[in-house]
């Protein structure tokens, strides 16, 4: 089965608990993502409904496992699995994340901070390159959302990324939702990131919802994913469409999962956004094509 | 302040020592504060471990937690959860140690079938996951029992589990209580296997579970017979073979 294209609109994050629902309902949802690691199973329930999924969506997987910026090795049995995942489900975009979560063998399953020295970014170049030559592809990296900051970080972290996608070859997965939570989490300019992001090189957006977390004596925002996307960060959204363009934006809930409808009242206000700025495009236009045709690979 | 900044491993050791232990006292001056302790910055990424692992385990274990009660089972997943943790990046690997880890703990002494509970929900779990097959139909079996040296190959989805307790009335009870107690200490076994997505089972004799274990082993017919008869010498072939076709349980 041939990957069909991400569409420059606004797909939904799908997870376990509304599978049964899309595939009775079948909304029009332009696109859907799933977690690669769910699918590292060859068989079962899980891989009927993708089978039945992918005949009439879009499909990017989207990894959460691999722990790219470890100063362990990649583990060889993840990176096997990811290639025969990709191999049997063929989706339109990959992407992993800018962080690591494993050392001495031990995994800590989440999405761990990088200080953004030229120690952190050479590995993970190097990794980057090992994974996109394991895969025969390009992947998109995200950057996450942190409670911590390295003060002997010596790159701005927006800086990390443009030299990490520079340097690799590798596409951006730009998460819109955590510049802004580490905009206030550490103290910097939202904008200045967006403006350091080389447009050409990000493939998706992502938002999401956060919340405040109160009492430590400071603001701190928790990439919670367990509630509607903040005003701040539409707005956000907004900036970061009018110095980018269009691209394919994805609404993520992972916690306390809503009603299906409640992620689609979310995606028809990201899709309003696309629209006010003339950006939604049901057929990409000529540059949006070639960009996704860069990422895809 | 120290004067040189930890190398990335150096880092990563000790932000995974906070992790595990709530104290990284050598990264902690490398940690911008803002107003907020480094300490209670590193106890953000601690909670959050443990509450993924626990959550995966109640995921797992969802009839042991019933059975244990949530506050004592999250309290044995969060145990777990410090001082086991994952070797592997992907969360569906998580918890297969957790039946023995149960089973060892003081808390659980009184119940010690309740470690078999454990073991049967991880194999339910595998069996989910379970790589898919073609089933094979009696002309397979036919074709199969007329060669030489027979041979039988089950489906990835098929397990067996034989206990001292009875470990299936209790995982359903644990689903469904009745107002019948069950008897714990009667033994059991459960054949496990794949039907139209979901996860099936039934209570099987032991000759039965025997002959099954030993395919998963990928003995031959004759030595799987065998392995039956040492059981139950009086068993016949056609009532071992039987469950492999009602259930569809050999693979193409």
């Amino acid at each position: 089965m041939r990957a069909q294209p991400i569409p420059t609109q606004v797909g939904i994050g799908l997870r376990p608990a509304h599978v049964a629902h899309v595939l009775e309902h079948r909304p029009a949802v332009p696109f859907f993502e799933l977690h690669s690691e769910n699918l590292f199973c060859t068989g079962g329930a899980l891989w009927d409904a993708f089978d039945a999924l992918r005949r009439d969506y879009p499909v990017s997987l989207h990894g959460v496992g691999l722990s790219l910026g470890s100063a362990d090795p990649l583990a060889p049995a993840h990176l096997v699995a990811l290639r025969e995942l990709l191999r049997r489900a063929e989706p339109a975009l990959v992407s992993e994340h800018v962080c690591w979560a494993a050392i001495d063998g031990r995994h800590y399953n989440d999405l761990l901070p990088l200080p953004y020295t030229e120690e952190a970014l050479d590995l993970l170049v190097a990794r980057v390159d090992e994974l996109q030559e394991a895969l025969g592809r390009r992947v998109l990296l995200e950057n996450i959302s942190s409670y911590i900051h390295f003060s002997h970080s010596t790159l701005g972290e927006w800086e990390f990324l443009a030299a990490l996608a520079a340097r690799s070859g590798c596409g951006l997965l730009l998460d819109v939702n955590n510049v802004y939570v580490n905009s206030v989490n550490h103290g910097f300019d939202a904008h200045a990131f967006i403006d350091g992001i080389p447009a050409a090189a990000v493939g998706e957006l992502h938002l999401a919802g956060f919340t405040r977390k109160q009492g430590l004596g400071g603001p701190l925002l928790i990439d919670s994913h367990d509630c509607r996307v903040d005003p701040a960060v539409w707005a956000l959204y907004d900036y970061t469409l009018e110095r980018l363009g269009a691209r394919p934006t994805l609404i993520e809930w992972d916690q306390d999962l809503p009603e299906f409808a409640v992620l689609e009242d979310e995606a028809r206000l990201a899709t309003a956004c696309l629209d006010e700025r003339g950006l939604a495009e049901h057929h990409p236009d000529e540059h949006a094509h070639a960009d996704l045709a860069a990422v895809a690979g | 302040m120290p004067t040189s900044p930890p190398s990335l491993a150096e880092l990563q050791r000790a932000f995974a020592g906070a992790i595990v232990d709530g104290a990284a006292p050598a990264l902690e001056p490398w940690i911008a504060a803002r107003g907020i302790a480094p300490t209670a910055r590193l106890r953000i990424y601690r909670n959050a471990n443990l509450a993924i692992h626990v959550d995966a385990l109640a995921t797992s274990y969802p009839a042991l937690r019933r059975l244990l009660g949530e506050d004592c089972f999250d309290g044995l997943a969060t145990r777990h959860a410090a001082y086991h943790g994952n070797r592997s990046g992907n969360l569906q690997d998580y918890g297969a140690d957790f039946a023995a880890f149960v089973v060892a703990q003081p808390e659980t002494a009184p119940w010690p079938w309740l470690g078999e509970v454990a073991r049967l929900e991880w194999l339910r779990q595998e069996v989910a996951l379970a790589a898919d097959a073609a089933p094979a139909d009696a002309a397979v079996l036919i074709a199969a029992l007329a060669g030489a040296h027979p041979a039988l190959r089950l489906r990835p989805c098929v397990r067996v589990l034989s206990s001292a307790w009875a470990v299936l009335d209790l995982w359903r009870h644990a689903q469904a209580p009745q107002d019948d107690a069950v008897d714990p200490a009667i033994p059991q076994s459960v054949l496990l296997w794949r039907e139209d997505g979901q996860v099936a089972m039934r209570a099987i004799a032991p000759a039965q579970a025997a002959f099954v274990r030993a395919l998963l082993h990928e003995a031959s017919l004759a030595l799987a017979l065998a392995a039956a008869q040492l059981i139950d010498a009086q068993v016949a072939p056609e009532t071992l073979l039987l469950p492999m076709l009602e259930h569809a349980l050999l693979a193409a």
